[in-house]
């Protein structure tokens, strides 16, 4: 069974992710290739998951309504940009008070 | 058998409750649409067979199903348990697995009518979230060589085969439930 790969578009809920899958088919009148996307609900017992993350789904029984799939792998991590945090910023700022205070 | 081996092991079936076996008897549970328990000769073909991982709703499960078991010597008698792994919410089974049903001594090419109902049925009635309810039948060494347990809950089917020598199940199937949704409109108080 081909393995079902994508990307994590929304993880607001507790343990649950949502998750889109990209497709292609060969459209057979146009001779060109589609691309489609499927959003799963996906299972993610430990909150791990962030928005942008590749995942790999597997599937399960009914977890709920709307979710049949379980995170079974992350395959690659999404690039989070983390803002200088406010301690790097006093430090600076008292390294620029004492070069000046020597000068 | 492949495509019914998978839907047991995509519902955790096999892993909760079983492990892999090789099915040897078939078994088909069917609940009648009237919720009529009489075996009567047109009651098959009105009734509804549980296929793995089909959906019922607890008012369609009210009543003991029909189950027919196939096999071919009447002098083999099987033990068929059905148990409850998501008791009492599938996140926090504290009480899995619970027993709903308990029928020993069943001749085979017969059916749990034929048998000794060692614990009565008791109808599901799922409170939260998606329930399994899984049909186990196993064959038995010999007649009367199996008992029924203390209590119903925390019952492991496992352990339970172990215990009656038992061995590996020879058949299976399951199928889920989950609470009927109310009549809606605002609750008043």
């Amino acid at each position: 069974m081909k393995p079902v790969v994508g990307m994590v578009v929304k993880n607001k809920m507790q343990k649950s992710v949502v998750v889109a899958v990209d497709r292609l088919f060969h459209h057979k009148l146009y001779n060109r290739y589609i691309k489609r996307t499927s959003r799963f609900m996906a299972h993610d017992e430990l909150n791990q998951c962030n928005i942008g993350d590749r995942v790999r789904l597997d599937p399960s029984r009914p977890l709920s309504k709307h979710k049949n799939w379980i995170v079974a792998d992350i395959l690659k991590k999404a690039r989070i940009y983390v803002p200088p945090s406010v301690e790097t910023n006093t430090d600076s700022e008292t390294k620029t008070e004492v070069s000046a205070s020597s000068s | 058998m492949r495509r019914e081996r998978d839907s047991l092991v995509l519902g955790r079936v096999i892993g909760d409750v079983l492990d892999h076996f090789e099915r040897s008897v078939n078994l088909i549970v069917t609940y009648n649409r009237n919720n009529d328990t009489s075996s009567s000769s047109n009651s098959g073909c009105c009734g509804r067979e549980v296929t793995n991982g089909c959906e019922r709703k607890p008012s369609q499960v009210v009543n003991h199903p029909r189950v027919d078991i196939g096999g071919c010597d009447l002098r083999t008698f099987y033990t068929l348990v059905m148990v409850d792994p998501d008791a009492p919410s599938p996140s926090d089974p504290v009480l899995k697995e619970y027993l709903h049903w308990l029928v020993t001594d069943i001749p085979a090419t017969t059916g749990a009518s034929y048998g000794q109902e060692m614990v009565c049925y008791e109808s599901p009635r799922p409170a939260v979230g998606i329930h399994r309810f899984v049909f186990v039948l196993f064959r038995q060494l010999g007649r009367e060589t199996v008992y029924a347990p203390g209590w119903r809950q925390n019952f492991n089917t496992r352990d339970f085969a172990e215990l009656y020598n038992l061995g590996d199940p020879v058949a299976a199937t399951y199928f889920n439930c989950q609470r009927e949704s109310g009549s809606g409109g605002r609750r008043r108080p």
